[in-house]
This record gives C-alpha cells, sequence and structure tokens, in this order.
C-alpha cells in the first residue's frame, strides 16, 4: 500500500525534512512510522499520522504528529515521548498551533520548532529543580562565554530518578585561520561539540564525548588526532569544558603553526639544497625530496613533514638509484636520528645533512646488500 | 653563407655568459674520463668533476640538417627566463625508447668485467624511474613511445607503475633502423596531447599538469632528421611542455656520427631547459642520470646549476 501524505500534509513534511536543521547541533530532523488514521479500501491510503525523531542534546526525541486526512488544514496533535509526560506547553506559548496558517507550508517546521524550543524551558525547570544541575548550568553561563544558546540540557526522569542526564554544549572556537587546503573536501560546517552524560545529577561516573564536523575533523588530521581528557572524578563542568575548549583551540594553534613552521623548514632546505631537489609540496608543504652524492654514490632523500610538525618529527627515508629489493628500489625510514623541535629550519637542515653524512655509509653497503640478495 | 649559418646556430644553441660556470680543471680520476669524445672533452658530462658543464659543439656541417636558420630564434635572451610558478603539479611523462638495433649492443662495460647492452640497462633504469616518481606523486602518469625511424605510441597515460614496468619486461625486440625523424616525435605527441593553455597570470598560476617527453636515444650510427617545423613549433612554444634527452652510444670515433647527434640533440633545446645526458661504457652513470631525470620540470634548477653533491663547502651551491 501506499505510503503518500495528502498533497497539503505532503507539503509541510516536505518543508520538515529539507529546511530542518534544530538545535546546536543543527541535525535534519527524520520522519518515519508513517500510518493513517483512515483506513480505507483504497489502494492509496492517505496517510496522516508519523513520527518525528529530533535531535536533542546528543539524543533524539521521539513525538508523534497526528493530522487528521478529512481535515487537513487543521493543525496537527502532538504526542511527546513517555518520558516526558510533565512536559505539556500551553496553548498560548504556541503560536504556530493557535494561528495555524495551513497555506504556509513551513508551518509545521514551525511548529516543531516553537515546541522544541518550550521543550527546553521545560527541561530548563528540571534543571532548576535540582541543586547539582543547577549549579553546573549556572556556572556554564555565569563564568564562561557560553550563552544559553551554546548548550542543550536533557533529562530523563523515572519514578524513582533522575537521569541519564545529557549535557551538549556548543564550543565556540575560531577555525578560520586553518588553511583551506586543510578543509577543501569539506564544505560546511565548523562546528565542535561537547555532549557530557551522566547516569544521575551527582555520579562520578561521567563520560564525555567530542563531536567534530567532518571538516573540522579533517583539519585536525582525522578523529585519532583528538583526545580529550577523561572526566575527573568529583570534577564540576565549569572546570572541565574550559579545558576542552583550550584543547581544541592550542589544536587549531598547532595546525596554523604547524603550517608556518613546515613552511619555513623547506624554505631552510631549499636555500641549502636547492640544486639537489627532485620534487617538493609546494602548497601544503608536507614533503620534499632530493638526490644527493656521496663518493661517487647517488643516494634519494625523502622527507615526510606531519600535520603537527614541529612537535612532531619529519620522517626521513633513504632511498637507492642502483638496487632492488623484492622488486621495488630499496629503501630504509630512518627510525630515529638527533632531533628538537626547537632547532630552526636552518639547523635542521644543517643537522639533517651532517646525520645523513654519518649514515650513508652504511646505507651504501645495506643496499648493496639487498641488491644482491 | 657558411659563416652566416654558423653564426645563427651558435647563437641558437649557446647559452649565454651567465649561465655558465667555469671548466675546473680538477677533475676527479675516472677511467673513462679521457676515452669518451677524445677530439671535444668539453662535452663530457661527469657529475663527479665540480662545475662542469656542458659547452655546445661547434657549428658543423651536420647543423644544416636541422634547419636552423627557419626556427628563427634569434637573440634569444634567456635573462629574462620564462619564469613558471615553482609548483609540484602533476607530470605526465611520455617515455619515448629507442628500439634500433643499435640498442642491443653490449656497449656498456661493468667494472667486474660484465657486458651490457644499453636496452638492458635502460629498461631497469626505467623501472627505477616510473618507480621514484610515483613515490615521489602519486599521480605522475607515464606513456610509452617507441622509435624506430618514427615514432610510435605504445602504451597511454598511465600512474600505475607496473603497467609500465611489465610492459618493459616483455620489450625485446629491437629493429635495424636506416633513420630516425625526431619531427615525428613532436606530430606524434601534439596528436596525443591537449596541452593545458596559460590561464591567466602565467607566472603564478600553475598549470594542471605539465608534459615531459623523455628521449632515450641510442644510435651511433643514424643521424636524426628534421622534416618537418610545424608540431615541434607549437610543442616548443608552450612553457609546459619539456624535452629531456638520454642519449647513449659508443666512443665517438671518426666512422660514427655521435658528435653529429650529440649537436642535433642540444638543438632540439632552444629554450635552455632541457636535461641533456650522455652515457657511455659506464653502466653506473645511466642510473645517476636516471635519477636526475626524476627532478620536477618547474622545480628542478637548470641542468648547469644542478649539483648533488651532499658534502658542504666546494660546490657553489650557496
Amino acid at each position: 500500500m501506499d505510503k503518500k501524505f495528502t498533497p497539503v500534509i505532503d507539503r509541510y513534511v516536505k518543508t520538515l525534512l529539507t529546511d530542518g536543521g534544530l538545535g546546536i547541533c543543527e541535525g535534519k530532523i527524520k520522519v518515519s512510522d508513517i500510518t493513517s488514521s483512515c483506513p480505507s479500501l483504497k489502494k492509496q491510503q492517505k496517510s496522516d499520522r508519523f513520527k518525528i525523531i529530533i535531535p536533542y542534546a546528543g539524543q533524539s526525541l521521539m513525538w508523534e504528529v497526528l493530522f487528521d486526512c478529512n481535515h487537513p488544514e487543521d493543525p496537527p496533535d502532538f504526542i511527546f515521548g513517555a518520558d516526558d509526560n510533565e512536559f505539556s506547553p500551553s496553548l498560548e506559548d504556541l503560536k504556530c498551533l493557535s494561528e495555524w496558517d495551513a497555506n504556509d507550508p513551513r508551518a509545521l517546521l514551525l511548529a516543531v520548532e516553537q515546541l522544541v524550543s518550550q521543550y527546553g524551558h521545560y527541561q530548563q525547570q528540571l534543571v532548576e529543580n535540582n541543586d547539582r544541575l543547577r549549579f553546573e548550568y549556572s556556572s556554564l553561563i555565569d563564568q564562561t562565554e557560553l550563552t544559553p544558546e551554546d548548550i542543550e540540557v536533557l533529562i530523563h526522569r523515572s519514578e524513582t530518578k533522575l537521569g541519564p542526564v545529557h549535557f551538549l554544549i556548543k564550543l565556540n572556537v575560531d577555525f578560520s585561520g586553518i588553511p583551506t587546503y586543510l578543509t577543501n573536501d569539506n564544505p560546511g560546517k565548523d562546528l565542535a561539540l561537547l555532549l557530557i552524560t551522566s547516569p544521575s545529577p551527582d555520579s562520578n561516573r561521567v563520560a564525555p564525548q567530542l563531536f567534530l564536523s567532518p571538516r573540522v575533523e579533517q583539519a585536525f588530521g582525522g578523529s585519532a588526532n583528538l583526545r580529550i581528557p577523561s572526566y575527573p572524578n568529583g570534577s564540576y563542568l565549569i572546570d572541565y569544558v574550559p579545558s576542552v575548549l583550550q584543547l581544541l583551540k592550542n589544536k587549531v594553534e598547532q595546525v596554523v603553526q604547524g603550517h608556518e613552521k613546515r613552511e619555513e623548514y623547506i624554505a631552510a632546505f631549499l636555500s641549502h639544497f636547492g640544486k639537489s631537489v627532485l620534487e617538493y609540496d609546494a602548497e601544503s608543504f608536507s614533503k620534499i625530496s632530493f638526490l644527493f652524492e656521496w663518493n661517487d654514490f647517488f643516494f634519494i632523500v625523502h622527507i615526510d613533514l606531519p600535520l603537527y610538525f614541529p612537535k612532531e618529527s619529519p620522517v626521513i627515508s633513504l632511498q637507492s638509484v642502483y638496487h632492488e629489493s623484492q622488486g621495488k628500489p630499496y629503501m630504509e625510514i630512518i627510525k630515529e636520528y638527533p632531533y628538537s623541535p626547537r632547532w630552526t629550519g636552518n639547523e635542521m637542515a644543517d643537522r639533517t645533512r651532517g646525520f645523513i653524512l654519518s649514515i650513508i655509509s652504511t646505507f651504501q653497503k645495506s643496499s648493496v646488500l639487498a641488491g644482491s640478495s | 653563407m657558411e659563416g652566416e649559418d654558423a653564426d645563427e646556430v651558435m647563437h641558437m644553441v649557446s647559452l649565454p655568459q651567465e649561465h655558465r660556470k667555469d671548466i675546473k680543471s680538477t677533475i676527479k680520476c675516472s677511467e673513462d674520463k679521457n676515452e669518451i669524445f677524445p677530439n671535444s672533452q668539453e662535452l663530457t658530462q661527469d657529475p663527479n668533476e665540480l662545475e662542469v658543464e656542458i659547452i655546445p659543439p661547434t657549428p658543423t656541417e651536420s647543423n644544416k640538417q636541422m634547419e636552423s636558420k627557419e626556427l628563427n630564434i634569434i637573440d634569444t635572451d634567456y635573462s629574462e627566463e620564462n619564469i613558471l610558478p615553482r609548483v609540484n603539479c602533476t607530470e605526465k611523462i611520455i617515455i619515448c625508447l629507442d628500439l634500433s638495433s643499435e640498442m642491443d649492443k653490449p656497449i656498456f662495460r661493468a667494472r667486474a668485467g660484465d657486458k651490457f647492452s644499453p636496452l638492458q640497462l635502460i629498461k631497469r633504469a626505467l623501472s627505477f624511474f616510473v618507480q621514484s616518481k610515483h613515490k615521489l606523486d602519486r599521480d605522475h602518469q607515464f606513456a610509452l613511445v617507441l622509435l624506430h625511424e618514427t615514432a610510435l605510441w605504445m602504451l597511454d597515460f598511465t600512474n600505475d607503475p607496473k603497467e609500465i614496468t611489465n610492459w618493459l619486461d616483455d620489450l625485446n625486440n629491437t629493429f635495424e633502423c636506416e633513420k630516425f625523424d625526431v619531427s615525428s616525435l613532436y606530430e606524434l605527441i601534439l596528436k596525443k596531447i591537449d596541452l593545458p593553455h596559460v590561464e591567466g597570470d602565467q607566472t603564478i598560476c600553475p598549470p594542471p599538469f605539465t608534459v615531459r617527453a623523455l628521449m632515450i636515444y641510442g644510435r651511433s650510427h643514424c643521424a636524426m632528421e628534421f622534416t618537418k617545423l610545424d608540431d615541434f613549433k607549437i610543442l616548443d612554444s608552450s612553457p609546459y611542455f619539456f624535452l629531456d634527452v638520454f642519449y647513449i652510444h659508443e666512443m665517438p670515433a671518426e666512422d660514427n656520427k655521435c658528435e653529429e647527434i650529440y649537436n642535433s640533440i642540444c638543438d632540439l633545446d632552444t629554450k635552455g631547459q632541457s636535461y641533456i645526458f650522455e652515457a657511455s661504457k659506464n653502466p653506473t652513470k645511466l642510473y645517476d642520470y636516471m635519477a636526475q631525470l626524476l627532478a620536477h620540470p618547474l622545480q628542478r634548477p637548470l641542468q648547469n646549476d644542478s649539483t648533488y653533491r651532499i658534502q658542504q663547502g666546494g660546490t657553489g651551491e650557496d
């Protein structure tokens, strides 16, 4: 059977799906479980009921929307989640419903937005009613740059207890300094969200999670590079959240600096060895290779510069131009060499030369050996 | 008549003074040193020698075959080089391999006494070349052209070095060739490639890719012909087209045409941007030069300026 909405309702739903971007994660709304209130024997049922799934505080709210297929121009009814029996916003606060404009395709979207806003107020009430939560929330608002728009709280309630508790916090970090080539593949938003979950307001088993938009994750070189500290026992949000914020800011700083430092390194190496250069990455300065000769023995030096240079050292490899190992040119990756992130590019160039000279004889012997086996 | 030609030819092949360096007389002892080109020793390019560069040969009769006066490149002032951005854009490298029967002659001799033909060594060196180039950047592409009496397109562009090495592994047949028409190579390349147009400011905007013809010519007895100029001019006029040549030959002698051929090769380098190598007898040099050919044409120094000695001092690189 075809689950098609009547055209009127269909318009509302389409707008909800395409334009909906709710909350601080600006997440899309999903629609599911489409049914009809008026079963009919006709092939095409006129669906008028469905569930919407709304992202909120890192969780999903599932509400039911009930239109009447026989009166599609009437505003719908809503049924909220079982946990939220006490969530009943008054109609006075819900202009979108009391003054439902059936002709506006955005009518449903606006109604949902208003309801979510009211839901936020309702959750806020729950926060206010608990000492610990009230303290956590107000200290964030009062002592950091966070505003109420940056925080979404969700508290589950059962008969016996309060919890789990979810705080979703939008961390305002300036990502604009990140070089564009790092985010080329990901147009889109720069977003960093911290989700803190606790089984109850006073629990010590607090679990933090960091969510980055793909663009930011790419700029940081992947999720593996973003480890946030575990939540210290007995700690408060006002201690923890700023430390994560600072961590992110430092990371941005490192990425920006990394770019500048790599550029300096490449420039220094070019000024020392430019006449032996084979190729180098002229955009992100992530690699450079040279051809050198020592006692008639030619060899190639590949240098790979990591994202978090100079904290992470460059990777140096030597490659033979005469000898093969297993069908490929013989190559050795240097595991360790004298290095300090505090050296200037020029000093690194000098020291690298010195180091290569100290190992080149050994490399020559190894490559001859590899080639003859 | 000859005097005029000589002047024009001299002008075309010689680079201005500031690009040359003085030949140092401190030449490292190499057993092959004095045997190569006994009549014009300066033509040896041995990278172990400090600051030696190839002095273009004095013009000979053979240059007339190049129809050089029609190339109309007079008063080329290389002090205002074609400045291109030093970007490591993708390279499309056309390997142009000579398959004349001379490539089968065992003219190379290792220290231990083993003899090798140019084809044997070049196949191995090319394998190193494509694999190394692939390591430098996985986007670089390679195509294969074979040279008989004209140029023949064999393998379309691929960025997989194995395709090239597999193909080369199966390559064993050479052919007797009476001549070689180098303009056929230019004609072929122009047919197969769409050179990028110059967009915007040429000195700032990098091209999407550059094209490099890497010609490996192995004949000592078969001079190059140049029958048509048009395609050469078109390719030569593009700032994104490069020609590098590796000339492999017997010891120059009265009964061969090595010098003449070498001259013709140098004549192809009208902009002074090519890398031209010549090798004979010493297999190690072959690999050394092949490695030097890895350098990206937009980032490498002029051949005269390149130097590879890693030890400090004495190279004049600073």
